[in-house]
């Protein structure tokens, strides 16, 4: 077994606020703000599902009925029609998943479980290995929506920085005490390590996170390989 | 409907199979007092107890069909001489024959002459045909019999051979029998008892007259009045002396079921005519001197246990005459498999009592109501004639109602003392975690800190992990303790109800536990379930809990050491009787990954205790015969094979 | 029997669009025109039509309303869908929800659910739609494997493939050989094809595409 370097580097911009009382006032008031945008984001994604897709459904379903009884129509209009509500509803399925996440109202790992199918299709290059409880978890929606948001904004920086990592393993370790999301990237070479560690995007994804979810971020460099750690607590136990 | 029947069927079925199992001991104590009565070890108490309720009987009117002419100590002091003379019991007889009794049975040997008056006497004897006397058929010990007095005709002499009990005490009157035809000379060798040569002489005088029996040939019958014969095994007793022909003694209860006069009482006239005419007179010896006495303990009176031998003829001749005249009962028993169904049924309800009421004071009470009714119903059925077992019936049903509220105190007893033992296991669990976890990694953080310089974020994820480890260390503990009465709760949102069936919360458990974040589930492919009923027999709630436990214990172990699993088997069903949960899988072998064989002796432990609850077995071992793999299996004895199909 | 179920269902479908249900309604119809259709917009409803009516098939949207007042939550229908499959164990269910992962909480009821149980996703195409309605009505199951972890089977589902591959049984001997019902084999089936994601295709054995994939997976040698 090869001897393991460990190197733990402090985070950049590591200037947690120190002075707790104003740091839980600015975590409250940012968890009001996220939330109140959450909820403004759910009622539209909730108005597209419920209305428009609903309505779009019986659009279809008509027009494919329709043309099911006149087969002497020219059915290529037809096709085209229903190719194009069908695209449709693909696009309009998608802005509200991503208004609204799949599955966080029921559990985080199966949304993001669900995210990551969609991010497998987006990145086909990409091989995601994903590790999580099957299916329970007592996050609060909003919570899920939170970690969900850091992924995906961490998957980003990922892409913009290491365009040449083709592997990710996600880790996800629910815990009533203390939960956490491990991103591990095997491989990354040191030149493009530095400026990653430097981005601006890094430093305020890492912030926001530690701000909404009174939260650590952390990582940890093993040779060539970097693991981050998003680690926080579920809100109850915050309080006591 | 159907569905009902079904149910009832169902209901039933189930019952049985408890039985089957609850009832054992029990039916081994009835088999116990049935062979004890069997070889005769209980029939000491039987003829207690028979004679205890004979005496409980409420008192009957004096019997005026019988005069007894008791010879008294006073008469003895001033006749002045004893034996009595000839003279005196021929004047006797003389007296009373003016008063036309029906007939006269002289209690008193008179085989040798006793001067004077020995010839009036055998005047008398010979002139007098309603005049019975004894002889002694039978050997004694010393081997003498003694012969009836002269010149009298064979008719009017009867044997007053008397057979006692084991205990010395009489119960039986012997009726007939047969003697040795060298100590006789008559050829017709079958003599008759004193007792049946009165009554038969005193009921001919009515017009009835001895035939012999229906239903028993052998046995003696006035009218329809059959004198039920004695065997070896009747009522109480067990391989009796059945010798000749014997019938139990219905003693006449009460202070003074006769009349008694003394022979001065005679003699003076003081006895009025009507006791007389037409009576049995029966002439013996009432005075303690002449050691005329016998051992009962079913008479009542002042001198409880010794009777006059006259007063014992009285009786056994009353309740002949009785019998065929009133129609007053006389001792009857049941045949023997009658007998045995009897202590049977008292001893299922015995047993019954354990399984109708579950608390110890209700079993003890419904004991207590058992007994009183079970004695109200043989005395009862005593009054009536008829002499049930008693003292094997009271047994049974005693040993099997207090032999059950011992087994639940014992129950109670044993889930205290499991239950301490589950809380010992947690402290010790606790420590153990303590140690073998957050102590561990504080020892390490010192070591390091020690060695060289941490970096906060270091640190910082150190002491992160110990808090995760004490915290979990807390949780487990909180779970352990924290559960309620009838429900098991594994997660805050998964709440299993642990009145469902058993094999429906295992497969829960199942799902719950292999979607835990443990290291080895994660090379899984392949997994195999089989999730039937196995509720054969009820099972308590800390039981399912225990289950359930087993199984979370057997799945986690896969998931934390068996390095490289590709396929786990997880079967719950019942396999030829048995109930069985079974574990497999095909990773690396416990025996390969040590370091944790502490905690896994806890597990172990509990699993023992359970299956030792369970009455069943556990056992974990390594498959050897697939290379890698372990098998972890709990297993105990289904008592009944209820099928889900089948309906 | 079969037959006359196949030409003229009964049908309820449940959901809280008007408009949806009038489009499901007339693709039913299409396929099914001597079929008797009724619907409900509510779980409360739905349970009342049931009773009534007696459906062969039921299409159950997950996100419904309790109750008319109420809004509709995929929790409602979670709760209906096990009410029903517990209520009649027979019924034919097909589950129209772009959600399907909810479903997971409901695996146990769905393994030990006798009749049909397929999942077709509102985005389908009618004609794919259809094909669901077809497979639940034959008492077919069809769950989306993200409601899977990994490969699960029972035990009994093995024993069906080694005696169907390995001793070359029909349905009628394996249901002696086990000492069940040849309709319980049958229900063993759907649900093992429906493990290993072997579904009806036209032209293809469904059998032979079960072996093969039991084969693949290594379940028999």
């Amino acid at each position: 077994m090869k001897e393991l370097n460990t190197a733990l580097n402090c985070l950049p911009g590591d200037t947690p606020v120190q002075v707790p009382a104003s740091q839980l006032e600015i975590y409250e008031t940012m968890r009001w703000w996220h939330q109140r945008q959450a909820l403004q984001l759910n009622a539209q994604a909730t108005e597209i599902r419920d209305g428009l897709l609903q309505e779009l459904f019986a659009l279809r379903r008509g027009l494919e009925v329709w043309a099911e009884g006149n087969h002497n129509a020219s059915s290529h209009h037809h096709h085209d029609w229903l190719q194009k509500i069908e695209r449709l509803h693909q696009d309009l399925e998608r802005i509200s998943n991503h208004l609204s996440p799949p599955y966080l109202e029921e559990s985080l790992p199966l949304a993001i479980q669900y995210a990551a199918e969609s991010w497998r299709t987006h990145y086909p290059q990409l091989e995601f290995v994903l590790d999580s409880p099957v299916q329970r978890s007592s996050e609060s929606p909003a919570r899920s929506r939170i970690i969900l948001t850091t992924l995906h904004e961490f998957l980003q920086i990922i892409r913009l920085n290491f365009p040449e990592v083709d592997s990710l393993r996600i880790s996800l370790s629910l815990q009533e005490i203390e939960s956490r999301l491990a991103i591990e990237i095997p491989d990354v070479s040191q030149s493009t390590l530095a400026s990653f560690l430097a981005s601006d995007h890094l430093k305020y994804l890492s912030q926001a996170f530690e701000l909404l979810t009174l939260g650590k971020c952390l990582h940890q460099q093993r040779e060539l390989e970097i693991t981050w750690y998003f680690l926080w607590q579920e809100e109850g136990l915050r309080q006591q | 409907m159907r569905q009902v029947r079904q149910k009832i069927r169902d209901k039933c079925k189930r019952e049985a199979a408890i039985w089957r199992v609850r009832a054992l001991p029990g039916f081994i104590v009835v088999a116990l007092i049935i062979g004890l009565r069997f070889m005769g070890q209980l029939q000491f108490f039987e003829r207690l107890a028979l004679d205890y309720l004979l005496r409980l009987r409420p008192s009957e009117p004096v019997d005026e069909r019988i005069l007894i002419v008791g010879i008294n100590e006073a008469d003895i002091q001033r006749i002045g001489t004893y034996p009595i003379p000839d003279r005196h019991i021929a004047a006797l007889f003389t007296t009373l024959q003016s008063y036309d009794p029906a007939v006269i049975g002289l209690d008193i040997y008179r085989d040798l002459p006793i001067e004077p008056g020995h010839s009036e006497l055998v005047q008398a004897f010979s002139q007098m045909e309603n005049l019975i006397a004894i002889e002694k058929v039978l050997s004694d010990r010393s081997g003498f019999t003694v012969n009836p007095p002269q010149g009298l005709a064979p008719k009017q002499v009867g044997f007053a051979d008397a057979v006692l009990d084991s205990d010395g005490r009489l119960r039986r009157s012997l009726l007939g029998t047969s003697v040795d035809a060298d100590t006789s000379n008559d050829t017709d060798n079958y003599k008759f008892s004193f007792t049946i040569r009165l009554a038969e002489t005193y009921l001919a005088s009515q017009g009835i007259t001895l035939e012999n029996g229906i239903r028993d040939p052998d046995a003696m019958r006035f009218g329809s009045t059959e004198l039920n014969r004695v065997s070896p095994n009747s009522g109480g007793y067990v391989g009796a002396d059945d010798g000749g022909n014997q019938v139990l003694l219905n003693f006449r209860s009460g202070l003074a079921p006769f009349r008694i006069v003394s022979l001065e009482d005679v003699t003076e006239g003081r006895v009025p005519e009507a006791w007389i005419r037409d009576r049995i007179v029966l002439i013996g010896i009432t005075a303690l001197s002449a050691k005329d006495v016998i051992n009962s303990a079913a008479i009542d009176g002042v001198n409880p246990g010794l009777v006059y031998g006259v007063e014992i003829q009285a009786h056994a001749i009353s309740q002949i005459t009785s019998a065929v005249l009133d129609g007053r009962p006389l001792l009857k028993t049941w045949s023997d498999g009658w007998e045995y169904v009897w202590i049977l049924v008292w001893g299922l309800l015995g047993i019954s009592l354990g399984r109708i009421f579950t608390s110890p004071l209700k079993i003890l009470l419904g004991l207590a109501v058992s007994c009183v009714t079970l004695t109200g119903v043989c005395y009862s059925l005593l009054l009536i004639g008829w002499w049930v077992p008693i003292v094997p019936t009271l047994l049974v049903l005693v040993l099997n109602g207090t032999g059950l509220t011992a087994l639940l105190f014992y129950r109670y007893q044993q889930d205290l003392k499991s239950k301490i033992q589950d809380r010992q296991l947690i402290i010790d669990r606790t420590f153990d975690s303590i140690h073998n976890g957050p102590l561990q990694t504080l020892a390490g953080i010192l070591r390091t800190v020690q060695e060289r310089p941490l970096s906060p974020e270091q640190l910082y994820l150190d002491l992160k992990c110990l808090n995760q480890e004490l915290r979990d260390v807390y949780e487990s503990v909180l779970g352990e303790i924290s559960t309620q009465r009838d429900s098991i709760i594994l997660s805050p949102e998964l709440k299993l109800d642990l009145t469902r069936p058993t094999h429906e919360i295992l497969d829960e458990i199942y799902t719950y536990t292999l979607a835990r974040d443990l290291p080895c589930f994660k090379t899984l492919k392949l997994k195999v379930t089989t999730f039937k009923q196995i509720d054969t027999r009820p099972l308590t709630l800390e039981q399912k809990r225990g289950l359930c436990r087993f199984l979370e214990e057997a799945l986690c172990n896969v998931g934390k050491h068996a390095v490289g699993v590709t396929r786990i088997d997880v079967i719950c069903k019942q396999e030829q009787n048995q109930n069985v949960i079974r574990v497999i899988d095909n990773g690396v072998g416990i025996d390969s990954s040590s370091g944790t064989a502490k905690t896994e002796g806890r597990g172990t432990q509990q699993a023992r205790e359970l299956a030792r609850q369970l009455n069943g077995t556990f056992q974990r071992l390594s498959l050897i015969d697939t290379s890698s793999g372990t098998m972890c299996e709990l297993r105990w004895a289904a008592v009944a094979v209820r099928m889900k199909d089948e309906g | 029997m079969n037959q006359s179920i196949q030409a003229m269902p009964k049908i309820l479908v449940i959901d809280d669009h008007e408009s949806v249900l009038t489009g499901t309604v007339s693709g039913l119809r299409q396929q099914y025109p001597q079929a008797e259709i009724v619907t409900a917009q509510t779980a409360e409803g739905a349970q009342q039509q049931i009773e009534r009516t007696q459906p062969d098939l039921v299409m159950v949207d997950l996100s419904i309303p309790q109750a008319a007042v109420e809004s509709a939550q995929t929790n409602t229908g979670i709760e209906l869908l096990k009410t029903l499959m517990q209520q009649y164990p027979t019924l034919n269910i097909v589950v129209q929800s772009a959600y399907a992962k909810a479903l997971a909480r409901l695996k146990h009821e769905i393994n030990n659910h006798e009749g049909g149980f397929t999942v077709a996703d509102k985005s389908l195409p009618l004609k794919e739609m259809l094909a669901r309605v077809e497979w639940a009505l034959q008492g077919l199951v069809y769950t989306p494997k993200e409601m899977r972890t990994g490969l699960e089977m029972k035990h009994e589902w093995l024993e069906v493939l080694k005696l169907a591959f390995q001793e070359g049984l029909q349905d009628k001997a394996i249901a002696e050989r086990m000492q069940v019902g040849e309709r319980t084999v049958r229900h063993y089936w759907t649900q093992l094809q429906d493990a290993l994601s072997v579904y009806p295709q036209p032209g293809k054995n469904i059998r032979i595409q079960t072996e093969m994939r039991a084969r693949e997976e290594g379940l028999i040698d």
